[in-house]
């Protein structure tokens, strides 16, 4: 029998409670949308479908799909809820493994290609199914006219069953395909309107900066797999819990793993990809580029918490960055101009915050804003896209090329567009952490853990480069504060500029200025629901509005140990914690306020407006960033590629063998000439030295 | 299936077979083949019997089909030669005519079988003159390569090396681009050097032995001074080197290949060198591989090719000369898996000799596609092919996929196996190995970028036409292939394991993986108890 037929009979010995159950067709949750992807490429390119004189010709079919495409995820999303339902019944403590067949047998490396359903993998399941199918529906109407629209759910489907292989996969390895599978399909979207080259650029740009982060992960795995001889998630983390707190070896797979978060989840210093992803069209920024693919670094570190617990510093690593990212970005959205690209840097900004949550080692909390950002920023970005959508179409109708996406030429368009506008400020609020809102709680529960483990825990006592752990997250502490203020001003800021005060779209177009259709809205509106109550998902012990910690309780045979041993005997009285949440509120509601003042008399459009100077100039051009490394790595690195090494080091490598050559054919000749030169005398001589030489060799032989 | 073909006797006359019936069709073809130039000048009815191009894919069909009778037949929980068969031959000198297949010759031989009508069918308009001469050397070089993998006998091995030349020649010379000439010379002297060199080892190690055999079970027995094993290795890895483009012994391919008509850059990047380097090279002079000087020379030499390979394909102009960049880039993988001497990375190298045989010449096949449409490969000549070439931009964009490793496509699994191979003992040089997917992806998405996007700004391109059902049929086969392998590796996997390979700690009946078993460093292992 072959070896890879006996390897995948040790699966499956243990008895498990979801035996039999419906969770025994998970495997149908990532293959149904790549079945989407399929069918929908089928349509894109083949001229059976109405392709004609090349891809995205207008008459290409829409009804297959239209159907298909949100039909496969609701069908996904419909599976993932009635196994949620089993395993809610069941209630495992164990990860409910398959193996389906053999991937890489190669001697003691045995790779499969499983699935392990247990409580953090179903979340982001839901979460990815869920959000995904509203935003496949509202797709339907925002790229209704584009030509490619087979093309793009094809996309659109591939990224989903890539996403699902990410968190569904049972090793570090099939994650691995996942990780970069939605890689690609973030790549191909971006690039989706290709024929701007700036597009393909920035798709470009995406998929090189991720592959700097997979690197990390790459290396992270051979760690993995020289320390335990498996890349199985249980069976891997299980040999590591051995080792002792600490250990070099587990620093250094964690800190590998977390250089492969930065990558996909746009953390400092590889962020760089993310703004300029916003090139894809808006329901890609919003399903890929805010509320799943990016947040997979998030779940990584929350997947791999038993490596992350027991390297504390590794740990600190992971929270500091994350604070510093969060700072970072949000000092940046302050003064972009592109509605999108306030979101981008919000979207890092957040992303930040869910870092010092699983960072400090608060792994429920960092996936509970995982999850309600993911439902108020895919809402922020689906109402950027209703707005853009509204404003492309304006502007279409007085054939003006005007940017539908800058602020400067929005504004009052509460007027024209209320539904939109309405879940907007929802959104705004709940990001900028109002309370009953879900942002509140996510954010609340994230500062208050990372105050809480300051003082005498395995954190606080840890060190990174000398600073102690308890400074360290004091000042985080600090810096989230900061960033929540700064969030708030900057959301403020953008809802102000954009639906409030005068509208500065042109007198002509505002007679064009219309809500969007119901397939847009409706999804909008499922958003603001999930934005609005989201907060009860995992609401603090201190205000008991309902069954508290829901979330914390499911993820508990996760992450909960590793949450524990992080944990220490950190605690934090009622009254502290009421002055943490007084804090923050107060600086959400000083930076909402900050952020309305300022703005509340924007009048000049984008093409009347003064270019921004000095430090509004600075945090315009996001610090100039781009333009240095363009400078610095991008210009030397092709500089090196093409002039010293093409021009010189290989031409003197091909001379050398080249010349070489001719010289040793040169001398070769001119010793023939010699030899050959008539004299018989030297013939003689040469015959008869040669047959001495071989007569000496064949005694000698005959002697030895 | 296999029981069947084993009671038929293919067994016994397959091997012989794939060697032969090429070297005979070859004659057939150059014979009764009618040369396309006469059709397409239409100065006279046709004449000289049927269309040469045909009947040469006609004749590689028959050598694929018996390649795959060849995988059905054979036995991969077997270890150890199969298909076998012993001929005499030059009885005096101890010469066989000794061929068989383990793991390792399978999968290599039948895969070069089936892309070699693939490779033809795909660039069908690619030569138009002398189409039976073209046809003949064609089915000259097939089986060539065949003999390089199935030949079991060092003098064998050695003819059928040079058979493998000379066509090559040819074929660069006379029907690659104007001004190729040169190219082919400078490869023939390139390679023909590197052989010269081993034909003196092969002697010398024949005589050592004794002078009774140059059969490979009864040399790897030759007990050798490590100072003779080192200087016949530096022969025959010289020889191999060179052939498969080494970093620094690679400067030929790139021109050659770039030059060549389609089919020979597809036949240029089958991966010989290496493979004779696992067969012949280690297990002969294990000593001598297993030199701590020689092979930290060469892990270095492996590695900076990686980098080196891929930082040259970024800066390449033309689409071949990146393809054939990617390729020495790719070598490096292969080359630091083949003398790292673990199972992962052996076979990973291996695999990755195979994903570099499929997606480098899907590559080459689409980019003669494009230089058949617009007589050019410059890629500032192109832009925004995709929405006027879907289909082309699809298989494009899958096989450079496969070239920058993407997981899921069979470019992933040799890599990664390699790689993690690597690590336990050279964690440094695996690190700096593994940024090579970083500098992969930055010129492989330049290629897909400067050919399939932005906008049409050339007029020419407009009228581009989409590929062919025939070139769509021949595409989709490697596309097929590229997930295949990728996803489902564990059909060859399973086959390798078996097969002789050159790695520690395995246990073989074979005195060839004994041997280099005691030799090689032992591993120091970091396993958790």
């Amino acid at each position: 029998m072959p070896r890879s037929a006996l390897l995948l009979q040790d699966a499956g010995v243990m008895s498990h409670p979801l035996d039999g159950t419906i969770a025994e067709w998970m495997w149908l949750l990532p293959l149904l949308p790549l079945l989407g992807a399929l069918v929908n490429g089928v349509v894109a390119l083949s001229p059976y479908f109405g392709r004609r004189n090349g891809v995205d010709a207008p008459v290409a079919n829409r009804t297959i799909p239209t159907l298909v495409a949100p039909g496969v995820l609701a069908a996904s999303f419909a599976l993932a809820v009635a196994i949620f339902f089993a395993m809610r019944g069941a209630s495992p403590d164990a990860p409910f493994t398959r193996v389906y067949a053999s991937w890489m047998p190669v001697g003691d490396l045995v790779i499969n290609w499983g699935i392990q359903l247990d409580q953090l993998s179903m979340l982001m399941t839901l979460v990815v199914t869920g959000v995904g199918t509203l935003i496949h529906v509202f797709s339907i109407g925002y790229m209704h006219e584009d030509p490619g629209y087979a093309r793009y759910f094809a996309y659109l489907n591939l990224f989903v069953a890539f996403m699902l292989t990410l968190v569904l996969g049972s090793s570090y390895a099939v994650m691995f395909v996942g990780w970069e599978g939605v890689g690609l399909a973030s790549y191909l979207l971006i690039g989706f309107w290709f024929s701007e080259r700036a597009n393909a650029e920035a798709g470009k740009k995406a998929f090189v900066v991720n592959r700097i982060g997979d690197f990390g992960f790459l290396v992270a795995m051979f760690l993995i797999f020289v320390t335990t001889r498996s890349l199985d998630f249980t069976t891997a983390h299980a040999a590591l819990a051995t080792l002792p707190l600490g250990a070099p070896v587990l620093l250094a797979i964690a800190l590998f793993l977390f250089l492969g978060c930065t990558g996909k989840s746009a953390q400092l210093p590889l962020y760089i990809w993310l703004p300029d992803a916003m090139a894809g069209p808006t329901p890609v920024s919003a399903l890929i580029h805010a509320a799943t693919m990016v947040t997979a670094g998030v779940y990584l570190v929350a997947r791999a918490a038993p490596v992350f617990s027991n390297a504390p510093s590794a740990s600190l690593v992971v929270a500091t960055v994350g604070a510093l990212t969060a700072l970072f970005a949000a000092t940046i959205a302050l003064r972009q101009w592109d509605i999108k690209k306030v979101l981008a840097y919000s979207t890092v900004s957040q992303l930040g915050y869910m870092f010092v949550g699983v960072g400090v080692g608060a792994y429920s909390a960092g996936v509970f804003h995982l999850v309600t950002h993911a439902f108020f920023k895919a809402l922020l970005f689906l109402g950027a896209g209703a707005v853009i959508h509204a404003l492309h179409a304006a502007y279409h109708h007085t054939h003006r090329h005007e940017d539908a996406q800058d602020l400067r030429n929005m504004g009052g368009l509460r007027r024209y567009m209320p539904v939109t506008s309405t879940l907007m400020i929802i959104a705004t609020l709940a990001i900028a952490g109002v309370f009953p809102l879900s942002g509140f709680f996510s954010k609340d529960e994230i500062l208050a853990a990372t105050f809480s483990r300051a003082h005498d825990t395995p954190l606080a006592n840890a060190t990174l480069f000398g600073i102690p752990g308890s400074t360290l997250l004091y000042v985080i502490y600090a810096i989230g504060i900061v960033t929540a203020l700064l969030t708030a001003v900057y959301m403020t800021r953008m809802l102000v500029l954009a639906f409030f005060g005068q509208n500065r779209t042109g007198t002509a177009e505002q007679a064009a200025l219309h809500e969007a259709p119901a397939v847009m809205t409706v999804p909008l509106v499922v958003l603001g629901v999930l934005t609005v109550i989201g907060g009860w998902l995992n609401l603090p012990e201190l205000l008991p509005m309902g069954p508290t910690q829901l979330l914390g309780g499911w993820l508990a045979p996760v992450t909960g140990a590793s949450e524990r041993a992080l944990e220490g005997s950190a605690h934090l009285s009622h009254a502290t914690e009421y002055v943490l949440i007084g804090i923050a509120t107060a600086a959400a509601l000083i930076g909402i306020a900050i952020g309305a003042l300022t703005n509340r008399n924007a009048t000049q459009d984008k093409a009347s407006a003064a270019p921004d100077t000095g430090i509004a100039a600075t945090l315009a051009t996001a610090y100039g960033v781009d333009r240095r490394l363009d400078a610095i790595v991008v210009r030397p690195l092709n500089a090196f590629a093409s002039t010293l090494l093409g021009r010189g080091v290989e031409r003197a490598v091909d001379g050398t063998f080249t010349g070489a050559g001719t010289m040793i054919a040169r001398m070769a000749g001119r010793i023939g000439t010699r030899l050959q030169d008539g004299d018989v005398g030297k013939y003689a001589w040469m015959v008869a030295a040669g047959a001495l030489i071989v007569l000496a060799a064949m005694l000698l032989r005959a002697g030895a | 299936m296999r029981e069947a073909m084993i009671a038929l006797g293919v067994t016994q006359w397959l091997l012989p077979a794939m060697l032969i019936w090429p070297i005979v069709a070859a004659a057939f073809v150059r014979i009764l083949g009618r040369d396309t130039a006469r059709d397409d000048l239409s100065a006279e009815a046709p004449a000289g019997g049927p269309d040469a191009r045909v009947l040469t894919a006609a004749a590689l069909l028959v050598e694929a089909v018996m390649g795959v009778m060849l995988w059905v037949s054979f036995d991969p929980a077997v270890s150890g030669w199969q298909a076998r068969v012993d001929w005499p031959w030059l009885t005096d000198l101890g010469a066989m005519f000794s061929v068989g297949v383990d793991g390792m010759s399978l999968v290599m031989v039948v895969m070069t079988v089936i892309l070699m009508p693939l490779a033809l069918l795909g660039s069908w308009k690619n030569v138009r003159r002398n189409t039976a001469s073209f046809g003949a050397l064609i089915l000259l070089l097939t089986s060539g390569m065949v003999g390089v993998f199935v030949s079991l006998d060092l003098l064998l091995f050695y003819v059928a090396w040079e058979l493998m030349l000379v066509p090559l020649y040819f074929l660069v010379g006379i029907w690659g681009r104007p001004g190729s000439a040169r190219a082919s010379i400078r490869y023939v002297m390139f390679t023909l050097v590197g052989s010269l060199l081993m034909l003196v080892a092969i002697v010398a190690l024949w005589q050592a032995g004794g002078g009774q055999s140059f059969h490979i079970d009864q040399l790897v027995q030759t007990d050798l001074a490590l100072r003779a094993q080192l200087l016949m290795f530096g022969a025959f890895f010289m020889a191999f080197a060179v052939k498969s483009a080494l970093v620094p012994f690679h400067t030929w391919l790139p021109d050659a290949q770039t030059g060549a008509p389609t089919i020979a850059s597809v036949a240029l990047g089958v991966k010989v060198g290496t493979y004779a380097i696992l067969r012949f090279a280690i297990p002969l002079f294990p000593d001598a591989a297993a030199h701590e000087t020689v092979r930290t020379i060469i892990l270095a030499l492996s590695v900076v090719g990686i980098v080196y390979g891929a930082l040259l394909a970024m800066s390449q102009r033309d689409l071949k000369r990146l393809i054939s960049y990617s390729t020495i880039s790719h070598l490096g993988f292969i080359m630091l898996g083949c003398f790292m001497f673990t199972e992962q990375s052996v076979q990973g190298a291996i695999m990755a000799m195979l994903a570099s045989g499929v997606s480098t010449s899907a590559l080459f096949l689409l980019a003669g596609m494009l230089e058949d449409r617009r007589g050019s490969t410059d890629l500032s000549a192109f832009g925004g092919l995709a929405r006027i070439v879907p289909l082309f931009a699809f298989m494009l964009t899958l096989a450079m996929l496969s070239t920058i490793g993407l997981p899921g496509t069979n470019g992933f699994i040799g890599e990664f196996l390699v790689l993690i191979g690597t690590y336990e003992e050279r964690p440094l040089l695996a690190i700096v190995a593994t940024s090579g997917v970083i500098f992969a992806a930055i010129y492989g998405l330049r290629a897909l970028q400067d050919v399939l996007f932005a906008r049409v700004e050339q007029q020419e391109n407009m009228a581009v036409s989409d590929l062919t059902s025939r070139e769509l049929g021949i595409m989709t086969v490697f596309a097929v292939a590229i997930i295949w392998l990728g996803v489902a590796p564990a059909p060859v996997l399973d086959r390798l394991t078996g097969a002789n390979l050159p790695t520690a700690g395995i246990v073989s009946n074979d005195d060839t993986a004994q041997r280099s078993v005691s030799r090689a460093p032992q591993l120091v292992s970091t396993r958790i108890p």
